[in-house]
């Protein structure tokens, strides 16, 4: 029988003592601590509850009031090994002081974290969703780490999408880029993207004080942080930032579908640029030939030039958008009827495929990044 | 008469033609609420004069002739208001502009009768010259018609005042030309574009908005069917009537009491429509006892790169032009409707009140 770690530890506990749990096991074990922070509507451990009462390969393990242990068990066929495997792990759902925000945790190793865990909760999607950190909240968090005096952060590699010029149309390229053992500081890595026109899309570093790591840990833009060493340092200073992001773009999606609004008056959300991305036509059909690729949406043009005027929904739940570009620095949402996943899954794709901006809702006043 | 791009014989050329259309529509829809926000706001356009009425395809009676239905009623106050008809091709009638220039019944007056309105022909700049001389020349109008061009540009609807005289100075005093820009418009429309005006659309694309907006959302609640390869949807007309009002209809500012006399647009029979393009695709079948019910035979489309008005364009296209689609292999072993199922989804609340 595989042995399942997270079994033995004491769920009830705090985020504080789990992590002191977890480093033990970081000690005792070849595996890592990876955290999703997830946004979900509704209580995310009851979705999970229900699932499991149909589901043959989900089940409860245990369950305290605020922390539930899972377990997944599947057989997936694994395309680049070729061939099928059986994957066997838990994870851990711990509700967050913030509302609709969520972490899952597992100790795993990558393969089992990749193709299990996460595999399993992108399926969940569009009922949850995952929070989209841009360059600069995702340096932000990175930088909570360096929480006293004397702690210094090096990067080790990242990952990122090259400048739209040297991409071609269509294609996700990711370049990786690795620097020597002692690695490189994160304002240099960063400084350095913006400079080449860049996007970090995923980044491994080490916290280092007084000459001695305390931590190793790999972040992604739109997913995991993976925790190798100093599981308590991370969870005392990036995840409470990193929480606190996602509670902020949990908000700024919530009570946006029509159904529910005073006179079904649409609540608009909109991606600022500080630079006019649409100067000529030529970039609205660069837009609207990115959406068009939008996974399992439809995406039915109604007015291309001068102004954008699309019309989308979302076939995985039957959320349905206005899409409007009626400025040449601006694109609007229209939400009809929707769920939060979804609008998330829309602007996160507009992020990753066309251009990060500042995303603001109408309502709300101010901007949430 | 059908329409034109129907009886194209080469698909793109079909499209072209049914895109342009589709485009002239929306385009319309705009300019009349463009319109109707530059005679009933501010200079800045961003707010409405207070006590104004804007709508959209209200009914107006004559004395001993039957009512009228304009495109655009804009009430300023008591004293004014503007009734507007919107074209979007040059066919323009001649009794239909001289009954609006009758004294009508129908405004929001203590006896329902204004003293002073002008009445607005609206057309997009392509036909503004044949419009301005046909009602200039050949027309006998009671009183003088106002003209006004539009065109979508720099992200505004340019309205052009082309000839005519408005009773109130304030409208074009010095340049005959004004911009409203879209933000502006989707402002004053709850945040949200209008997608109907009191003309009718081209199937496809009330086609393309049903999917979209209503089907893909009632889908979900279905179950798919491995047999038939779709799900099935069973829908009422009414109710979808109602829905595209509720959601996609141009914004009305009237007083409350009379909202419920307002709101008919889209009308049922576009949405029948449709629902009837739909069953001729092979994409739904009708109830035999109550023809506004419908089964839809529901798929994700994938075709035509997700764009659902292209797709229901060349449905169209093809069944027109003889060949027999996937959905009609379909619609062919599906089993008569289910009129109890069918009433039984009317009753699990799915429509916004």
């Amino acid at each position: 029988m595989k042995a399942m770690p997270l079994a033995d530890v004491d769920i009830s506990k705090d985020l504080t003592e789990l992590a002191r749990q977890f480093d033990k096991l970081l000690k005792s074990h070849k595996r890592n601590l990876a955290f999703q922070v997830v946004m979900c509507p509704i209580d995310f451990s009851d979705l999970l509850h229900k699932k499991a009462e149909k589901s043959e390969y989900l089940s409860v393990v245990r369950e305290e009031s605020e922390t539930s242990l899972f377990r997944l068990k599947k057989e997936r066929w694994i395309r680049y090994i070729g061939k099928q495997i059986e994957f066997q792990e838990d994870f851990l759902v711990k509700r967050t002081s913030k509302g609709g925000v969520y972490l899952a945790i597992a100790f795993a190793n990558s393969e089992i974290w990749s193709n299990l865990i996460l595999w399993y909760l992108e399926r969940l999607k569009p009922q949850i969703a995952f929070p989209y950190y841009n360059q600069n909240e995702f340096r932000e968090i990175i930088t909570n780490l360096k929480a006293n005096n004397g702690v210094e952060v090096f990067v080790a590699s990242r990952t990122y999408r090259p400048k739209e010029s040297q991409r071609k149309l269509h294609k996700t390229y990711k370049a990786r880029r690795e620097w020597e053992e002692e690695g490189i500081s994160l304002d240099y890595v960063f400084e350095g993207a913006i400079e080449e026109g860049e996007r970090i899309t995923k980044i491994n570093f080490k916290v280092v004080e007084n000459s001695e790591t305390i931590g190793d840990y790999s972040m992604a833009t739109q997913k995991d942080f993976i925790c190798k060493k100093g599981c308590s340092h991370f969870v005392n200073t990036a995840l409470p930032k990193a929480i606190t992001l996602a509670s902020k773009k949990f908000r700024l999606l919530t009570g946006r579908s029509r159904e529910t609004t005073p006179d079904h008056r649409a609540k608009p959300i909109e991606i600022r640029y500080k630079i006019p991305v649409f100067p000529d036509v030529s970039a609205n059909v660069d837009f609207i030939d990115k959406l068009r690729l939008l996974p399992n949406f439809s995406c039915t043009v109604l007015h291309g030039n001068p102004y954008i005027h699309l019309s989308l929904a979302d076939y995985s739940d039957g959320s349905s958008y206005q899409v409007l570009v009626l400025s040449k620095d601006k694109i609007t949402i229209v939400p009809q009827i929707i769920s939060e996943g979804s609008l998330s899954k829309l602007i996160t794709y507009i992020f990753e495929k066309f251009r990060e901006g500042e995303v603001i809702g109408e309502d709300i006043g101010s901007p949430v990044a | 008469m059908e329409a034109p791009w129907l009886n194209e014989k080469d698909f793109d050329k079909a499209y072209t033609l049914a895109k342009q259309e589709q485009i002239k529509y929306t385009d319309t829809v705009n300019a009349l609420f463009a319109l109707g926000i530059y005679l009933l706001s501010d200079t800045t356009l961003e707010n409405l004069i207070p006590g104004c009425h804007l709508t959209f395809g209200k009914k107006m009676s004559r004395k001993n002739a039957p009512a009228v239905t304009p495109d655009l009623f804009a009430q300023r106050d008591n004293q004014y208001g503007v009734l507007g008809e919107a074209k979007p091709n040059a066919n323009i009638e001649e009794n239909q502009l001289s009954s609006y220039c009758e004294d009508l019944e129908g405004w929001f007056t203590h006896d329902k009768r204004i003293p002073f309105h002008d009445v607005v022909f609206l057309a997009p700049v392509e036909f503004a010259d044949s419009a301005k001389r046909t009602i200039t020349e050949k027309f006998n109008l009671p009183k003088e018609v106002v003209v006004i061009s539009y065109i979508t540009a720099d992200f505004q609807i340019v309205l052009r005042k082309e000839c005519g005289k408005f009773y109130l100075p304030d409208y074009f005093p010095k340049n005959p030309v004004v911009g409203v820009p879209l933000e502006i418009l989707k402002k004053h429309n709850y945040n949200n574009f209008p997608l109907f005006y009191d003309g009718d659309p081209i199937p496809p694309y009330t086609m393309s908005i049903l999917w979209d907006h209503v089907f893909t959302l009632l889908a979900q609640r279905e179950e798919h069917d491995p047999h038939l390869g779709c799900k099935i949807l069973n829908v009422e007309a009414n109710e979808l009537t109602k829905h595209l009002q509720t959601y996609f209809a141009p914004r009305s500012i009237v007083p409350q009491k009379e909202k419920q006399h307002i709101r008919d647009i889209p009308k049922k029979t576009w949405i029948k429509d449709a629902l009837d393009e739909f069953l001729k695709i092979g994409r739904a079948i009708q109830d035999k006892s109550d023809k506004d019910r419908y089964q839809i035979l529901y798929t994700a489309i994938r075709g035509e790169k997700g764009d659902n008005f292209k797709f229901f364009v060349r449905k169209c296209w093809e069944v027109r032009n003889g060949k027999v689609t996937k959905g009609q292999i379909k619609q062919a072993r599906i089993p008569k409707v289910d009129k109890k199922a069918a009433e039984g989804q009317g009753q699990q609340g799915f429509w916004p009140q």
